[in-house]
């Protein structure tokens, strides 16, 4: 179990949107602009990502 | 046949598979230790001088050596007399994972000693390759690949489920997967060929006591062939799987299946970044009233190959226009009067590949190719095509790939990629159809038109594949891809067990939506700025992820600014189509900056992607956002989601 891999978020519409991630994925996290990344105690991160206009946003797990 | 004459390969995690050589128990896929997921298999059955003949064999043996494939396989090759018609011999060839991955892939040959022919007593195809049951499956999934989807102009996955009266109906199906699970067992069937949905060359049948069929339709072999020891008749590759778990858990095993253990050709399965020049063409030719061959000069390359490294592009494609003429295949004097010299040089100080675009079916009017090859020109209707302009380039006409040809143009390839250092092969415009000539090799005079065009349209992605398995069997590095970005093509299973698909161009065209334009002088492509509607197109297809990976798809995204569109372009990319294309010298120091480090992180965790199953999350929510994981773990091996917006669509 590597727990190293990727969530991208898409969105057009403004706003703050959250995930929480199916698996435990693994530290350290690096991600772009607007983005909080916290840890819920089973291990799965919890992603909030504040979108001002139409984009993405990458959170690699396993990266820094 | 009794059990004690039945063959068994060795276990591998609790599975192996059991040659029974019987009617309806020719094969078996059987575990050990309590785990209920086995499944059986029916023999094969052809038509041999005008009579169905069954493939249960007189007697089994091993006959030939075990073969250990690169690809953490082992091939068994199984076989014997037919029962019913002593002088030809079936042979099983099957290949199992060592280190557990359950999915089996199998062909079978067909030989005789008598000449005893194949025919077409009825006028078709009469040849069924397996029966199974599905018994205590209560869902069966038809699951397509090749549905052109005109409003992302794109090939995409489509399923449809078969329910009780597609069985009691007797329907057929298309797939090539078909996928059915009852209880705590799911169950996978599929073929390795290609065609557009719905014109089958292969389908299976469904009966009313639940029992399917996989057969063929059309071209799959001549009439009257006789094949022989020396030639015997192959049937496509099929692969089957049989599991406890539920379906996540088997589209997860097939996913791996075709990262890690189908092709030998493991480079086509590295996610590396791919950029291509053709993009640039098309803003020289739309935006700046040039041609589409104006920046193929070797200072623009030069230029374009330093700012793609510093991006981090790894692999850097010459689309259309680098080669003098068609057939041939060498750099054109006047564009790189140095041949390449220095764009090699300039590539292998960055480390990075060469790619070079091909038309694999067609050679100038001037070239050696053809005046070798004059006999393998394709003609339809005893006609052969007009000489056409390719790209600007010297008119050129089609050449048949079922034919001698076929091994010329291998060659060429690999004296590419001795002399140039390419690595990579991007194989455009092959539409499936176009040759019914009798004189090659796919029926000779004594069979009719159609049956000689059925069956140039069936062989001619084995043929492509035989071409790719050639030329990486003397440069393992290579990979070879096949666009599929216009509809017409032979999109399946088949050419993923030797290379990758090119998948999406531009997407749809503005008369794809009915927006009248001049189609002489107006840029065709709707989706070709920068912006969020690029991606809504190019990441639809993303959806084979589930069953077959993103890398096996390229499709390129812009690097332009604003930052948003750089964002959703980078992310696009990392979901696994890997690849970027645009105006590369045109942009800021401080774009190019943030591209680099931001593939510079992706790169560390690349291959853990390329091994998560996806998920996704989102999409249709009025208003909401979307979003993917893709985080690999040991249940699921690892996970993608995305959230689109449903304004997006
Ligand atoms: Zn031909």
């Amino acid at each position: 179990m590597s727990g190293r891999g990727l969530v991208a978020l898409f969105s057009a519409t403004p706003g703050t949107y959250s995930y929480a991630t199916k698996g435990k994925p693994a530290r350290p996290v690096w991600h772009t602009e607007g983005v909080r990344v916290s840890w819920d105690a089973s291990g799965r991160a919890v992603i909030e990502a504040e979108f001002s206009s139409s984009s993405a946003a990458i959170v690699l797990f396993g990266a820094q | 046949m009794t059990e004690e004459q039945a063959w068994r390969s060795p276990e591998r995690s609790g599975m192996q598979v059991v040659c029974y050589g019987g009617d309806q128990r020719f094969w078996a896929i059987e575990y050990t230790g309590g785990n209920a997921a086995g499944w059986t298999f029916g023999s094969p059955s052809f038509e041999l001088e005008g009579r169905m003949v069954s493939g249960a064999l007189a007697t089994l043996a091993e006959t030939a050596p075990r073969r250990t494939l690169t690809c953490g396989v082992t091939e068994y090759r199984v076989g014997g007399p037919l029962r019913d018609a002593p002088g030809t011999e079936l042979h099983w060839i099957v290949r199992v994972a060592d280190g557990g991955n359950p999915v089996v892939r199998f062909r079978y040959e067909l030989a005789s000693r008598d000449g005893a022919r194949l025919t077409k007593r009825t006028g078709s195809d009469r040849l069924r390759y397996l029966s199974a049951s599905l018994d205590g499956c209560d869902l069966t999934v038809e699951r397509r690949l090749s549905e052109f989807v005109e409003p992302v102009h794109s090939y995409c996955p489509t399923e449809r489920q078969a329910d009780e009266l597609h069985f009691r109906r007797g329907e057929t199906l298309m797939g090539p997967l078909l996928t059915a699970g009852g209880g705590n067992r799911q169950l996978l069937l599929a073929y390795e060929h290609g065609s557009q949905y719905p014109d089958a060359f292969i389908q299976y049948r469904l009966r009313p006591d639940r029992t399917v069929e996989l057969e063929a339709v059309k071209g799959n072999y001549l009439d009257g062939s006789a094949p022989t020891p020396e030639r015997p008749y192959r049937t496509v590759w099929m692969q089957a799987a049989a599991i406890e778990g539920d379906e996540d858990a088997l589209a997860s095993h097939y996913r791996r299946f075709a990262l890690r253990h189908w092709s030998e050709n493991a480079e086509s399965r590295r996610p590396y970044i791919f950029y291509n020049t053709w993009n640039y063409q098309e803003r020289v030719r739309n935006e700046q009233g040039g041609k589409y061959l104006d920046p193929m000069r070797l200072k623009r390359t030069l230029l374009d190959i330093d700012a793609a490294h510093e991006l981090g592009v790894e692999v850097y494609v010459l689309d259309t226009g680098w080669y003098g003429r068609t057939g041939d295949w060498r750099a054109d004097p006047q564009r790189f009067p140095d041949d390449l010299r220095e764009v090699r040089t300039r590539l292998d100080g960055y480390g990075m590949k060469l790619g070079l675009w091909f038309n694999p079916t067609v050679a100038a009017l001037g070239s050696e190719m053809l005046a070798a090859h004059r006999d393998c020109v394709m003609s339809e209707e005893g006609r052969e095509a007009e000489p056409a302009e390719v790209w600007e380039t010297e008119a050129s006409v089609p050449l048949c790939l079922a034919s001698r040809y076929a091994d010329a143009f291998a060659g060429e390839l690999i004296r590419l990629a001795r002399d140039y250092g390419v690595r990579y092969f991007k194989w455009d415009a092959i539409a499936q159809y176009g040759c019914d000539a009798p004189g090659h090799d796919h029926g000779d005079a004594g069979h009719t038109r159609l049956e000689r065009r059925e069956s140039y349209a069936f062989q001619q992605v084995q043929a492509m594949a035989r071409i790719v398995d050639r030329l990486c069997a003397a440069c393992p590095q290579a990979i070879v891809d096949f666009d599929v970005t216009e509809g017409g093509r032979a999109m399946g299973l088949a050419f993923l067990g030797s290379g990758k698909y090119f998948l999406v161009n531009n997407g749809p065209y503005y008369f794809n939506y009915d927006v009248p334009i001049d189609r002489e002088r107006d840029n065709w492509n709707l989706f070709f700025h920068p912006g969020p509607a690029r991606g809504w197109i190019c990441r639809r297809p993303l959806a084979y992820d589930r069953w077959l990976p993103s890398t096996l798809f390229l499709a390129h995204y812009l690097p332009d600014a604003p930052r948003d569109n750089q964002l959703i372009s980078l992310a696009s990319l990392m979901l696994g189509h890997n690849g970027l294309w645009g105006d590369l010298p045109a942009l800021s120091r401080a774009d190019r900056e943030f591209i680099r480090e931001t593939l510079d992180r992706y790169k560390q965790v690349r291959d853990d992607i390329a091994d998560s199953d996806p998920v996704r999350e989102g999409g249709d929510r009025r208003g909401g956002g979307s979003a993917r994981e893709a985080v690999r773990d040991e249940r699921t091996r690892s996970r993608r989601a995305f959230l689109r917006n449903a304004r997006n669509l």
